[in-house]
């Protein structure tokens, strides 16, 4: 099988890399210089209405912050035009430590709130009501393989609907403690892809099943937060797409491999 | 534009869940008008609030020694249901037909394997020292939402395209649509579809806290309806476009989001509508094809009315519906697989199971909701899953392509 997709933009958000611009000369240049995680800011998202904005968590914060950045240079209803494929391999981590935590009590006291931002689709449903977004939406993990199913699975979207453009993105944030021992993430990492059906001007991925060993980072402080958290999986494709040039790129699936080739858009 | 798309044989399936163990035990159930649902029992030590859908045994049957790693009880339950009406055998046959990596696996759950990090806190708490948890906890084997996919591709043998789909109660639906794009974009030759979700504290304490949890058993439809009694349950089917369509096939599905409210459903019902209506479209089907109809129908007021609203603007009020739920109790994550595989039984019995535990039919709603149970065939059959966060799935199912 091979399937080919068209990418018309890019959004991250990540200690260091705050967006696609910024981040793509660090992305060329693999200078080693990592902003802390302690540092990152958690932006409320503008998208939301007041009421909403309050009660989003931080990995929601997150995934707008990418998914805004991917269409900084859409119309402003562009949202709402958008199919929708919500990758994270665990979703809302500090919710999930805080709803054990009330569990582990004598007396068990559960907010309403805590339990609805504990659904591995809270975030989607935050976007659907932010943008009055009613198109169809996913949300899935494929655990350290979570970035290449989102990318296979917005790419069997646009095989079945070439016209209707789909906004993955694919967030993690590190848990908080005692549950890092179980998962140990310990840098947030999100970023978005607005994908379409390939044109002859654009970006084209052409994606295929293949075995072997997925493509590292050439610099050791790059390939360690590549490992850190399953999002920045995505970061040697991430690079490729900033050096602008052709290149094959073999992500971790969660069976296997996904090599994606890349074809920069005419100079 | 939406235009039809091949129907798809589905060539094996099976369902468990509190009222037994494999398609029979759910027909025979559906036909003696038998209730599983049960006061809660006392989980890992404390006692949840209303009634629940429990599957006996579960406590009691570790997973064999080869996947040790997985064991929790969600997977327990997987790999009971996959043992089901020859299931296992189907999927591995499919495997050695097709090539391991040529089946594909896209299983929904709500919280996998979550009761194992609960555990892993209460006895933190116990020990005094929550900033440790015990040596045994493995997050990325039991609570991580790909746990269930991971586990029974494993135990398949399957290794072609998996994730794990996870929106809330209409996860184990979208795995049929996500399944029926990977077949046709040629990814795979056959995927394993369903679903597994289990009784954990987290759901009966979170949707109780959300004053969702009915004191006595769920009454969908019921003027007095008064909430949801929480149930497990595991169910697969296998979809095989050039496969023999032993079971039935999977005409259309339809997607949507409401972009309304994260803990309430739209009571205009837009998104419903527009799930049932892609449904039919790629189906090929009118409303008028439609024999029966299988409800999200919760028995909270509000899912209950809006999804009311929904049926009778598309169907308006002489479609036959029901929801299941007063056999299984709402089985969320795995309430569309185990809805679609009672469609699929409702198909070839020519069964059309009343609204159990409806005593007195809520006079607001107008939708053609099945008092009596009716023994007539049907061609055709409409499941509906819903779920948090506003989204929206409906399966179109048929006796014939």
């Amino acid at each position: 099988m091979n399937l080919t997709i068209g990418l018309r933009d890019i959004g991250i958000s990540a200690p260091g890399l705050e967006n696609w611009d910024s981040a793509r000369s660090r992305l060329r240049s693999l200078l080693p210089a990592h902003a802390e995680p302690a540092e990152f800011h958690y932006a409320p998202p503008e998208q939301l209405p007041r009421n909403e904005r309050r009660r989003a968590t931080r990995i929601t914060r997150l995934a707008f912050a990418a998914c805004a950045d991917a269409l900084r240079n859409q119309p402003a209803d562009t949202a709402s035009l958008l199919r929708t494929v919500f990758a994270t391999c665990s979703g809302d981590m500090d919710t999930l430590d805080g709803i054990c935590r009330a569990l582990a009590q004598p007396e068990i006291a559960l907010s309403p709130l805590q339990f609805h931002n504990s659904v591995h689709n809270a975030t989607a449903g935050y976007w659907s009501i932010a943008g009055g977004v009613r198109c169809a939406s996913t949300s899935i993990s494929a655990f350290d393989g979570t970035f290449a199913a989102g990318l296979l699975e917005a790419a069997t979207q646009l095989a079945d609907a070439p016209a209707q453009p789909v906004l993955m993105v694919c967030y993690d944030i590190p848990p908080p403690q005692p549950l890092q021992q179980g998962r140990p993430v310990t840098r947030p990492f999100a970023l978005a892809l607005l994908l379409e059906a390939a044109t002859s001007t654009g970006w084209q991925m052409t994606l295929s099943a293949q075995t072997g060993t997925e493509t590292p980072l050439p610099e050791p402080a790059w390939e360690q937060l590549r490992l850190d958290n399953a999002a920045a999986r995505s970061l040697p494709l991430l690079r490729q797409l900033a050096l602008g040039t052709a290149g094959s790129i073999d992500l971790p699936g969660a069976s296997g491999i996904l090599r994606v080739d890349c074809t920069p858009q005419p100079a | 534009m939406t235009t039809p798309h091949p129907a798809i044989a589905i060539s094996a399936m099976t369902t468990t869940s509190a009222v037994g163990a494999g398609v029979d035990a759910l027909r025979e159930a559906l036909l003696s008008e038998h209730s599983a649902l049960q006061p809660a029992p006392v989980v890992q030590g404390v006692q949840p609030p209303g009634y629940v859908g429990r599957v006996a045994g579960l406590d009691e049957s570790a997973l064999p020694a080869a996947w040790q790693e997985w064991d929790c009880r969600n997977n327990r339950l997987a790999w009971l249901a996959l043992q089901q009406d020859g299931f296992l055998d189907h999927a591995r046959s499919a495997v050695a037909r097709y090539g391991a990596d040529r089946v594909a696996v896209f299983l929904g759950t709500s919280t996998s394997g979550i009761a194992c990090t609960e555990i892993a806190y209460a006895e933190a708490a116990r020990s005094s020292n929550l900033e440790r948890l015990p040596e045994w906890y493995d997050y990325a084997h039991t609570h991580n939402i790909h746990s269930v996919s991971a586990f029974v591709a494993a135990a398949t043998g399957a290794s072609g395209p998996t994730h794990t789909i996870s929106t809330a109660c209409s996860s184990s639906a979208k795995v049929f649509a996500t399944a029926s794009r990977a077949l046709r974009a040629g990814l795979c030759d056959a995927a394993i579809v369903g679903g597994v979700d289990t009784l954990c504290l987290t759901t009966l304490f979170g949707f109780h806290a959300l004053q969702l949890v009915a004191p006595t058993p769920c009454r969908p439809a019921d003027a007095e309806r008064n909430g949801i009694s929480i149930g497990e349950a595991g169910g697969f089917a296998l979809l095989e476009p050039h496969g023999e369509p032993h079971r039935g096939f999977l005409l259309g599905a339809g997607e949507s989001s409401d972009a309304y409210h994260m803990s309430s459903p739209d009571p205009e019902g837009h998104g419903a509508v527009a799930a049932m209506r892609e449904a039919l479209t790629r189906g090929g089907c009118s409303p008028e094809d439609v024999g029966y109809i299988n409800l999200h129908g919760t028995g909270t007021r509000v899912n209950d009315a809006a999804e009311d609203t929904a049926v009778t603007t598309l169907f308006g009020g002489d479609t036959p519906c029901s929801s299941t739920k007063g056999w299984t109790g709402h089985t969320l994550g795995a309430a569309g697989i185990t809805e679609a595989v009672i469609c699929l039984l409702c198909l070839q019995h020519g069964l059309l199971p009343r609204s159990l535990n409806t005593q007195n039919l809520d006079p607001e709603l107008r939708a053609g909701i099945l008092l009596q149970t009716e023994h007539r065939p049907i061609r055709r059959a409409l499941s509906n899953s819903f779920g948090f966060g506003g989204t929206n799935c409906s399966l179109l199912l048929g006796a014939n392509a």
